[in-house]
């Protein structure tokens, strides 16, 4: 009975109710019908305090600072400058679109929105080419796994706050794993490019003047990321300030250097934030209210011994996470996904000894696959409804990809010394 | 007469976009002024969590209301027609009867906490908890308008068939 609830989420979700409403949905029917000694109004009081809190401010602000460096023209300079460093690689444009996403972390920090852009603007021309559309969806979808992990990305704040870990500390210790991943895919693209024939999308490797002309136009894409890090790690702001400082920081560079953002600007970059607010915010309210009820029964506490009870061996624990979180990852938006199972698994690792940032590195990177692997994953539906890719066709082209993810995903997990290298430093 | 319905029809948008703006000078100018001046104002941060409160709910209503909250329809769509309208029937209704349950719910503890000031300013806490009526009222309304236009849509099917 006590599991009810659970029950219950599962069937709203899969009936199509969105993942706020089915939690919400859950937690109220075990409070109403459920004899909790918690009258269902006084759980409303767990709506305002987990909202209330200065810390979260700084999603929405994160959130305009993707929105404000989109339309300032950073994007299309991060593209000359992926294709400058790239485009001469086996599989030319499969490379941009690579290092793309990775460039990309520092600005959208969101897959979602990084593999609608991506499918939008390089998909066409990668087609155009003579890739092949499933192939150039497939590899669109997979590299926007990476932009959630290189920092400043909402997850990577949303994580911090549950675990109670430190902002900068996880936002440095996202570009190691956001690297690998890069890596990995880079060098899948560049076997399945030699088999199929793709070509480099430029005759010959950019020279230093080339490089440091387009690092130029991009340096302050680039470095914004590193200059929150920095504010973050001495002190000077909080990441809430930090936040919004990143807003004050795109808009000037939109307005003065770029010369690209103008009032015309000011309504989409508005409602983008509303919206992306409302839905990752409302998902986190609704998480708490549901996490109120699992601590009510005490499920957190009984579900950490019972993983604990079968063994006390971190590697294989987390073997066993890493399999339950791809399957979570496979049905669940990553960020939601993150929400609801990051407070029931940061106290098994932390019981066994695993630093919670290493651990929230291999939480982000493994959802972020999740995200990209078929029944139900949210990039793989982004990607293939703006490419008009079919998900048949989709999911015979993403495997190697997935497989090269997955390669990525060992590393991050059995090497923590090269995850928590940078952080250590701070 | 144009422009106030073009008013009412993005309501939370208007609202949530002034709240987000405020809370973004807000949490600016105490930076600014921390740095420049050695001062900061004391109830900004209080002051940038309310409008951030009234933001979060009032974004909610209008993603709501544009259908974009994540979930999936997958499953949903791959069922026969007929079973599919029900089910996005049966939706419906659940979604009406649990937003209009804690619209009310809210009103109940808007009025219990009312007496409860808050912790800086010292105003009734109702000016957190109000969001809650506002958002999940308009949220119910949505649902409702969503609820009928299904129906709708239903019957003309059904007639269709028959």
């Amino acid at each position: 009975m006590v599991y009810l609830p659970i029950l219950l989420l599962f069937v709203l979700y899969f009936v199509g109710v969105p993942i706020a409403y089915a939690l919400f949905g859950a937690a109220i029917f075990y409070f109403t019908f459920f004899d909790a000694g918690m009258p269902p109004d006084l759980v409303l009081q767990k709506f305002i305090t987990s909202t209330a809190s200065f810390p979260l401010l700084a999603i929405p602000f994160f959130v305009m600072a993707g929105s404000v460096m989109n339309y300032s023209g950073i994007s299309s300079r991060l593209m000359k400058m992926a294709e400058v460093l790239t485009g001469h690689l086996k599989g030319g444009m499969a490379q941009v679109n690579v290092a793309l996403s990775t460039f990309m972390g520092g600005v959208s920090g969101s897959a979602n929105a990084d593999a609608a852009m991506q499918s939008k603007i390089l998909v066409p021309q990668m087609v155009k080419h003579g890739y092949d559309k499933g192939f150039s969806a497939a590899i669109t979808a997979a590299s926007s796994s990476i932009s959630p992990v290189i920092p400043p990305g909402i997850v990577l704040i949303i994580y911090a706050l549950i675990a109670q870990v430190s902002v900068a500390k996880i936002f440095v210790a996202g570009y190691v794993p956001g690297l690998i991943m890069a890596v990995a895919l880079m060098f899948t693209v560049s076997i399945i490019a030699k088999k199929r024939g793709y070509r480099p999308s430029r005759e010959t490797r950019a020279n230093a003047g080339e490089i440091a002309r387009q690092l130029k136009e991009s340096i302050w894409a680039l470095s914004l990321p590193f200059g929150i890090i920095l504010g973050l790690r001495f002190g000077l702001f909080t990441p809430t300030e930090a936040g919004a400082m990143a807003v004050l920081a795109s808009v000037l560079i939109g307005v003065f250097v770029y010369r690209e953002l103008n009032l015309s600007h000011f309504k989409p970059i508005l409602l983008d934030t509303i919206y992306g607010t409302g839905t990752v915010v409302l998902i986190i309210v609704a998480a708490s209210v549901f996490g109120y009820y699992l601590t009510w029964e005490r499920i957190p506490q009984e579900l950490t011994q019972l993983l604990l009870d079968f063994t006390d061996n971190k590697y294989l624990m987390l073997a066993i996470i890493n399999v339950l979180l791809l399957a979570l990852g496979m049905f669940i938006e990553g960020g939601a996904a993150l929400i609801i199972v990051a407070p029931l698994l940061v106290p098994v690792a932390t019981a066994l000894g695993i630093d919670p940032i290493h651990f929230g590195m291999i939480m982000i990177v493994n959802i972020m696959i999740g995200g990209v692997t078929p029944p139900f994953g949210s990039m793989m539906f982004t990607t293939c409804s703006v490419t008009r890719v079919p998900i048949g066709v989709f999911v015979r082209e993403v495997w190697p990809f997935i497989i090269a993810l997955l390669c990525s995903l060992l590393v991050i997990t059995y090497v923590p010394s090269l995850v928590m290298f940078l952080p250590n430093l701070m | 007469m144009i422009y106030i319905r073009k008013i009412g029809i993005h309501l939370e948008e208007i609202l949530c976009g002034s709240f987000l703006l405020a809370m973004i000078t807000l949490v600016i100018s105490n930076v600014i002024l921390r740095y420049l001046f050695g001062t900061s104002i004391s109830w900004s941060e209080e002051v940038a969590t309310i409008c951030f409160v009234w933001c979060v709910f009032l974004g909610a209503s209008a993603t709501y209301k544009h259908k974009m909250d994540m979930g999936i329809d997958v499953l949903v769509s791959k069922a026969p027609p007929t079973l599919e309208k029900t089910i996005r029937l049966a939706t419906r209704f659940f979604l009406l009867a649990l937003n209009g349950y804690l619209f009310y719910i809210a009103i109940v503890f808007t009025l219990i906490a009312w007496e409860k000031p808050t912790a800086v300013l010292g105003v009734s806490s109702a000016v957190f908890n109000s969001a809650l009526i506002v958002s999940f009222g308009l949220i119910s309304w949505h649902s409702f308008k969503f609820l009928v236009a299904d129906l709708k849509s239903f019957r003309t099917s059904q007639g269709e068939v028959n």
